[in-house]
């Protein structure tokens, strides 16, 4: 039972901390809403301010329990004071009393479902892996630390700023519940919109259709932050809304505030600033510049401590985007590529199928619901003003779905589909009542079930009040729901403080407190990969030799240049480059200055002597990629012998050499090619090469590709089983 | 103070973009020693570390050892191109007499690659080039020799045959 209070309690104090900051903040512009919408804009423009201070907080490595207490106390007393001599809020008009009885009824039935999973133990997969394995780990730090070797500590991180908040008192379902929080308060900030702007039955049955959608359901109970963004989102539209009724100059402190949480949630909430600066300076009707510096300032501050950290400690202000633009060792541009085609397209080879599948069948992550097929009806709203400003926001907020195509993407932009459609219905209130019923029918656990296949359709199943009270042990309830839970505790008892674990799939990060290197989230992680496969995988292996011979001659520094170009997706490699005076190499020197382009932070892997690691160049091949070494004094020079795998079919290379005048000439214009066998030690050299690295352990499903060599060879490669769990292997490296 | 920004900004810059360069790094000393080769005769004094399952340590002679039902041993191939299994192995008279002619077969990863009788006891040879399909080249290899028929020795041990050496050759 004290579990619950305290999960009640963090989220319960987290969203009155938000409310209590939102509210101050009006008071101080002296913005005065009506009662029914000041609560919940107040609550969603507090949450920026809130996730502001956690930010510093954990940069000033105060990001403590004690610390965020008081900070609490302070705003709800501050509240307490400040604004309990406020002007009275103006009354809403009432809401008819079928519209009450309807929102009521759905938005409870609902809501007790919603309340139950999110109170429930988090095992949401995105939740339980990074936005609170992020969290915990802040906590355990109090506050920021430079990693290297997980993207998603490189994404903006507004929300879970709140999560952290949370976290701290209640651990996993009190973030969880926050999110929650933000779920039930975007139907009600729609609804106030309807209220407020006269279309009272386009805003309830809006809000339901949103509020009950099965993805905005299972997405809004888990530790995400779609739901958040896309309450944000509508909230901003709403205050802009408001401000072009009012022309009231201070509300665009919060609109630029909103504006820049947008971005500070999700990368894909960026057009929240530009939407705002846009909206702004077209309605404007005098001081354009100074309403548009307005919104831009406030969205700065919310945008600039993420960008200003990235640029700090990655030296990528986007990271981990344009990683072309802005070249680092940290990401790999070949793996952005890859990354990024692979979302926009989910390897479909027509997107023709997406409407169906992200409305019906749900196999893109999801689905929003069978009745949002009639989405094209909401075009009838352009003949409205109000339609037309929903419909700008559907595309401004649904135009990131371009780039995932997960259903839970199209979030953000549902609030503005959903309202425009039943704007569009207006006139025909049995047929809003009919979409919504069927709707409602259609999103319930048990129905879903009976219509939707299991691939892929993230929703809700059931209703875990038991789990969610702690009736069932949370240890119990994620042995069951959660598939890796149990490898996360396994490694936390076998690993030991400090150790590095290498995963090939996610694991339950927040459910640990040893660091994990997930392979695809780094550079560091991909290359630890390409260590453990080039002594297994044929094509990898560095049996194939490549020699430049040419005239012995004194050369300052030698270049061995790949050559080949069009459209060719192979990745160049080297494992060892030798340089030889006649039939002796020539020992490398301390002196000696070793470069690549691109990708020239690997480039000591050429040279390391161990034939399990090579440098890559992280990019398709292009004519003008080159390796380079450079002499401290002139050598003489015979022959260079290039160690590589065969998987770089098409890769072609010709050597240079820089003579003492410093000009770089031709010294072979191809090698001759020649195979040696493998060896026995190339699975030990790679193990030693990832202890080097920090890594101690590997764990891995047993279905995994590596799973049955590493079974088969461990002894070959210096590996101990040290633990299994549910189908995966934690290997110790000895 | 203006002209020394001048200087020191665009500098900056450039120094930020140039390509990084890097000393080469400690050498890794990889001249580790082979834990398993292709070829195992038994009186090497690291055959265990080749056994997998029923072929105990003799306590009478390390030369050669008694093969149970199922012996198992694994070898490390380079290459698979051209590779010949080449086994060594004796039918004992004693156990002969109970059993009869026995007839082996070889599979390398559950692949059969060959059969051969003994069809007296005594000591005997065989050898067959290996289809490098049935080989994991740069891996540890499972070789199985499978005897038809075995019989209980003095202590009920199971017996098949006698193994002296076993593996593969380029």
């Amino acid at each position: 039972m004290r579990e619950v209070i305290y999960i009640l309690f963090g989220c319960a104090f987290t969203v009155a901390t938000a409310t209590a900051f939102g509210a101050l903040l009006f008071r101080a512009l002296r913005i005065t809403l009506r009662k029914h919408e000041h609560y919940l804009l107040a609550f969603v423009s507090g949450s920026a301010i809130l996730s502001l201070i956690v930010f510093l907080l954990c940069a000033a490595g105060q990001a403590r329990k004690g610390v965020f207490l008081w900070t609490g106390i302070g705003a709800l007393i501050a509240w307490y004071f400040k604004v309990r001599n406020s002007p009275a809020h103006a009354m809403p008009p009432k809401l008819s009393r079928t519209g009450m009885a309807v929102f009521a009824l759905l938005f409870t039935v609902f809501g007790v479902l919603y309340f139950f999973n999110a109170m429930a133990p988090e095992f949401s997969p995105d939740g339980s892996a990074y936005h609170l394995g992020i969290v915990s780990r802040y906590l355990k730090w109090h506050g920021f630390q430079r990693v290297t070797t997980d993207l998603y500590m490189n994404l903006s991180q507004g929300f879970e700023m709140l999560f952290l908040f949370a976290f701290a008192f209640g651990r996993h379902s009190a973030s969880a519940m926050v999110h929650c929080a933000f779920l039930f308060t975007l139907p009600l900030l729609m609804l106030s919109y309807g209220r407020r702007f006269g279309v009272e039955r386009a805003g309830i049955c809006g809000a339901l259709l949103v509020f009950m959608s099965p993805i905005v359901g299972i997405d809004g109970i888990s530790a995400y932050n779609d739901v958040a963004l896309a309450a944000v989102a509508f909230a901003l539209f709403y205050l802009l809304q408001i401000w072009r009724e009012e022309r009231e100059f201070n509300l665009l402190v919060p609109i630029g505030l909103l504006a820049g949480f947008a971005f500070a949630i999700k990368y894909t909430g960026f057009l929240a600033v530009p939407y705002a600066l846009g909206y702004v300076a077209w309605h404007a009707p005098r001081q354009r510049l100074r309403q548009f510096m307005a919104v831009a300032g406030c969205a700065a501050i919310l945008v600039t401590p993420w960008v200003l950290k990235n640029v700090m400690w990655f030296g990528n202000p986007a990271s981990p985007f344009l990683n072309s633009v802005f070249r680092n060792p940290y990401i790999h541009v070949y793996f952005e590529h890859e990354y990024s085609r692979i979302f926009r397209t989910y390897n479909m080879p027509s997107l023709w199928p997406v409407p169906w599948m992200a409305t019906v069948t749900g196999a893109l992550g999801g689905t929003i619901g069978p009745v949002f097929l009639l989405a094209p009806l909401a075009l009838l709203a352009l003949r409205k003003r109000m339609g037309r400003d929903l419909l700008l926001g559907a595309v401004i907020f649904g135009a990131p779905y371009a780039a995932n195509i997960g259903t839970r993407f199209l979030i953000p932009a549902l609030p503005f589909i959903a309202l425009a459609l039943m704007l569009a219905l207006d006139g025909a209130a049995f047929v809003m009542g009919l979409v919504l019923l069927v709707h409602a029918a259609l999103s319930w656990p048990r129905l879903v079930d009976w219509h939707l296949p299991d691939d892929g359709n993230w929703r809700l199943t059931t209703l875990p009040a038991r789990a969610a009270l702690r009736i069932v042990p949370e240890e119990k309830f994620l042995h069951e729901h959660l598939s890796n839970y149990g490898m996360a505790r396994l490694i936390d008892r076998v690993v030991p403080e400090g150790g590095h674990v290498f995963a090939f799939n996610p694991v339950a990060e927040s459910y640990t407190t040893r660091d994990i290197i997930v392979y695809y989230q780094s550079a560091m992680g991909e290359s630890i990969k390409d260590t453990i496969l080039v002594p297994q995988l044929t094509d990898f292996m560095p049996t194939a030799r490549f020699e430049f011979q040419f005239p012995p001659k004194p050369l300052q520094g030698v270049r061995v240049v790949q050559t080949a170009g069009g459209n060719v997706p192979d990745i160049w490699s080297i494992s060892e480059l030798r340089l030889f005076k006649g039939p002796l190499e020539l020992p490398r020197d301390s002196s000696w200055r070793l470069t690549a382009h691109p990708y020239p932070w690997d480039i000591q892997l050429a040279f390391d002597n161990n034939p399990a690691t090579r440098w890559r160049s992280w990019e398709s091949i292009k004519p003008g990629m080159f390796v380079e070494v450079e002499f401290s004094r002139p050598l003489v020079v015979s022959r260079v012998l290039v160690e590589c795998g065969h998987d770089q079919y098409q890769v072609r290379m010709r050597l240079e050499g820089r003579d003492e005048s410093g000009k770089w000439n031709l010294l072979a214009s191809a090698p001759i090619g020649t195979d040696v066998s493998p060896k026995p030690g190339w699975r030990r050299a790679s193990m030693d090469a990832l202890k080097s690295r920090g890594v101690g352990f590997i764990v891995l499903e047993d279905v995994h590709g590596q799973a049955a060599d590493f079974r088969l060879n461990s002894e070959l490669w210096g590996l101990k089983l040290a633990g299994q769990w549910n189908g995966s292997s934690l290997y110790r490296i000895l | 103070m203006a002209q020394r920004l001048a200087v020191l900004i665009p500098a900056l810059f450039l120094s930020s973009c140039a390509t990084p360069t890097f000393p080469p790094p400690r050498q890794y000393d990889f001249t580790l020693p082979s834990p398993i080769g292709s070829f195992v005769n038994m009186i090497y004094a690291d055959a265990d570390s080749y056994v997998v399952r029923d072929l105990p340590p003799n306590a009478v002679t390390k030369s050669w050892r008694w093969a149970g039902a199922h012996p198992q041993l694994r070898f490390f191939i380079e290459a698979p191109n051209g590779v010949t299994f080449s086994a060594d192995y004796a039918c004992a008279e004693t156990l002969f007499r109970k059993t009869g002619p026995i007839t082996l077969t070889f599979l390398i990863n559950d692949g059969k690659f060959g059969q051969t009788n003994c069809s007296h006891s005594g000591r005997a040879q065989f050898s067959v080039k290996v289809p490098p399909g049935l080989l994991i080249p740069g891996a540890l290899n499972l070789l199985r020799i499978e005897p038809d028929k075995t019989a209980a020795g003095e202590d009920g041990t199971v017996l098949g045959f006698i193994l002296i050496s076993a593996g593969f050759l380029s």
